[in-house]
């Protein structure tokens, strides 16, 4: 096991890589097809988002993308190479290099939190003590726990008992960090701060990252890119603002809905008052900034009213998307209309 | 023949006056200590590693892949079995049972040297069964968290679940201990001495009340003694 040619560093862009993934459990009612035709490619320094609600099956992807669990059909790549074929002592030497941190965090409750994050390097073997203490100096530095190192997970707070778990996972320099609905059971002041520690150790470390989660607001606060996963298959890719901006299934505008993040789905005519069609227009980046809505209604000389709206920011992108009725027009002049918009850098689509 | 306690107060004085019986108590003491802390031992360095196979080959723990499954299976099935019969068999039954067995293992089925295997064959397989079950009961989170990390079988088992049921497998061993002090006393049928045997002889054989009444005393403030210093260790090593 000394020679481990699959660990050695890559080239490739993809950090982890899964390719039409199955995952049949056979039950006493006949198969169940947990996953089907999954694929996802993630990029180094990436936070890559899944969302899901419960049962479609995000749990089972996540632990596949580290062989917990084992695909029906389909490969895993880590770093360029395929990992799905090796045995288990080889996946321990790789799972050595994948973090993974845990909804309700599965700490040692009998060690203090040192040896929490110590856990992983003595498992994982060749260091020094010397270098040992480094690590997890460093490791707990980095999560701001270096005060309570000698403390037992019972004496910490919920967000501090995750943070013990991020160092632990961190301690061993992995290539991946892999998030099983890591803020679900933290309140939601303690869900920003846990957040906001993970995407500073992705910006500082470029440490790829692969979280799952049901909530929207978990997507939103730090992913780069999303895939929605519903019974079992990935209904819904993209960028965020993408995905965000546009949703197409169901699912995804269910889940937005929820998280209210944007409420579109609560825009139809009859909530808003308004007997006229409605349209949405969305605009991001650089094009918030200018007037492109009154230069275009100027234009054509229209009336616009803004039944609804929202502008902000995704994921450092300012975006703006607004519900709007348009009293008075024939269709061509709202074709052109469109057109004139769309010139300027805006989408409008009719809502149905 | 007078009443019990007549008896009883009027033999007390006369014990503790006469001292004849308190150089057999104190080795009767003695033998107690050295039978139930000798098997306890051998239990505990039996037990343990048995209640860890017994839980790595259990359904809680079986592997996805079929092969390793049914191995698991057989192996379970037939620690199993042997765990069930000897704890079935009451241990007087077992003591004389295992007379051959003894005589082979220490050279002699007689006195506490002969009492000693039998009590480490009655008390493993109970030991074992202890472990087994607080090895279940710990959280599925802490196996996988170990798994994701790489761990072999062996690595979680003793950077993991062994300190994680620390508390709970040093309770057991109190339980156990216990336990042998009173299968201890048994062990007169074979000439195993000890304070159950000095009771049972005095006691019930020579209705000789106030050796039973001194020797029972002595025992209830062993069994006490056992729990108190051991519920404190237990304390001592909990972090729940």
């Amino acid at each position: 096991m000394q020679h481990c040619s699959f660990l050695r560093p890559t080239s490739a862009a993809e950090v982890i890589e899964a390719r039409n993934i199955a995952k049949v459990f056979p039950t006493h009612e006949g198969p169940v097809f947990a996953l089907q035709e999954v694929g996802l490619a993630v990029a180094r320094g990436e936070i890559f988002g899944i969302i899901g609600r419960s049962g479609a099956g995000k749990s089972t992807l996540l632990r596949i993308l580290n062989l917990l669990e084992r695909p029906t059909t389909g490969e895993v790549l880590l770093e360029g190479r395929v990992i799905s074929h090796l045995n288990e002592s080889q996946l321990r030497r790789v799972r050595q290099r994948i973090g993974m941190i845990f909804q309700h965090f599965n700490l040692l409750s009998s060690r203090t939190v040192y040896e929490n994050v110590r856990l992983p390097l003595r498992i994982a073997g060749g260091l020094s003590s010397g270098e040992e203490a480094e690590r997890i100096g460093a490791a707990l530095d980095l999560v701001g726990l270096t005060s309570v190192a000698r403390k037992y997970p019972r004496q910490l707070s919920g967000g501090q008992r995750q943070r013990v778990g991020i160092a632990r996972a961190l301690a061993n320099r992995p290539q991946l960090l892999l998030c099983d609905e890591a803020t679900s059971a933290l309140d939601p002041e303690t869900t920003q701060s846990i957040l906001s520690l993970l995407r500073d150790i992705n910006r500082r470390l470029n440490l790829t990252i692969v979280l799952i989660t049901h909530g929207m607001d978990v997507i939103r606060a730090i992913a780069d890119r999303v895939a929605v996963l519903d019974h079992g298959r990935i209904v819904e890719s993209g960028t965020l603002a993408n995905v965000f901006l546009n949703p197409t299934h169901a699912t995804t505008r269910a889940l937005l809905a929820e998280s209210d993040a944007n409420g579109h789905e609560s825009c139809d005519a009859a909530a808003t008052g308004t007997r006229e069609q409605l349209w949405r227009l969305t605009y991001r980046g650089a094009t918030v900034a200018t007037p492109v809505l009154t230069a275009a209604a100027r234009e054509h000389g229209l009336d616009v009213t803004i039944v609804q709206g929202s502008i902000g920011r995704i994921k450092d992108e300012p975006y703006a998307q607004l519900t709007l009725s348009i009293p008075g027009a024939n269709d061509q002049r709202l074709q052109q209309f469109c057109a004139s918009l769309a010139r300027r850098g805006a989408h409008c689509e009719r809502l149905s | 023949m007078s009443d019990p306690i007549t008896a009883t107060s009027e033999h007390l004085s006369s014990v503790i006056l006469a001292l004849e019986y308190w150089p057999e108590i104190g080795t009767g003491t003695l033998d107690t200590l050295v039978m139930t802390g000798v098997s306890l031992a051998f239990t505990v360095l039996i037990g343990l590693p048995l209640g860890v196979a017994l839980f790595l080959t259990g359904w809680t723990q079986r592997s996805q892949r079929s092969a390793l499954a049914r191995a698991q299976f057989w192996c379970y099935t037939a620690l199993s079995l042997v765990v069930n019969v000897l704890r079935s068999v009451p241990f007087l039954i077992l003591l004389i049972l295992l007379i051959p067995v003894t005589r082979g293992i220490v050279g002699t089925s007689l006195g506490v040297q002969g009492s000693i295997p039998p009590l480490v064959i009655a008390a493993a397989p109970f030991f074992a069964r202890l472990v087994e079950n607080l090895l279940r009961e710990v959280d599925r989170g802490v196996l996988e968290a170990c798994r994701s990390m790489g761990a072999t079988t062996r690595q979680t088992v003793l950077w993991a679940l062994l300190p994680e049921t620390l508390p709970g497998i040093l309770a057991a061993i109190i339980v156990t201990a216990v336990a042998l002090v009173g299968y201890s006393a048994m062990s007169g049928v074979i000439g195993g001495g000890g304070l159950g045997d000095l009771a049972v002889r005095y006691g019930y054989q020579r209705f000789n009340t106030p050796v039973m009444l001194v020797t029972v005393t002595i025992l209830v403030l062993l069994v006490q003694l056992i729990q108190v210093l051991g519920d404190r260790l237990v304390a001592r090593f909990s972090h729940r």
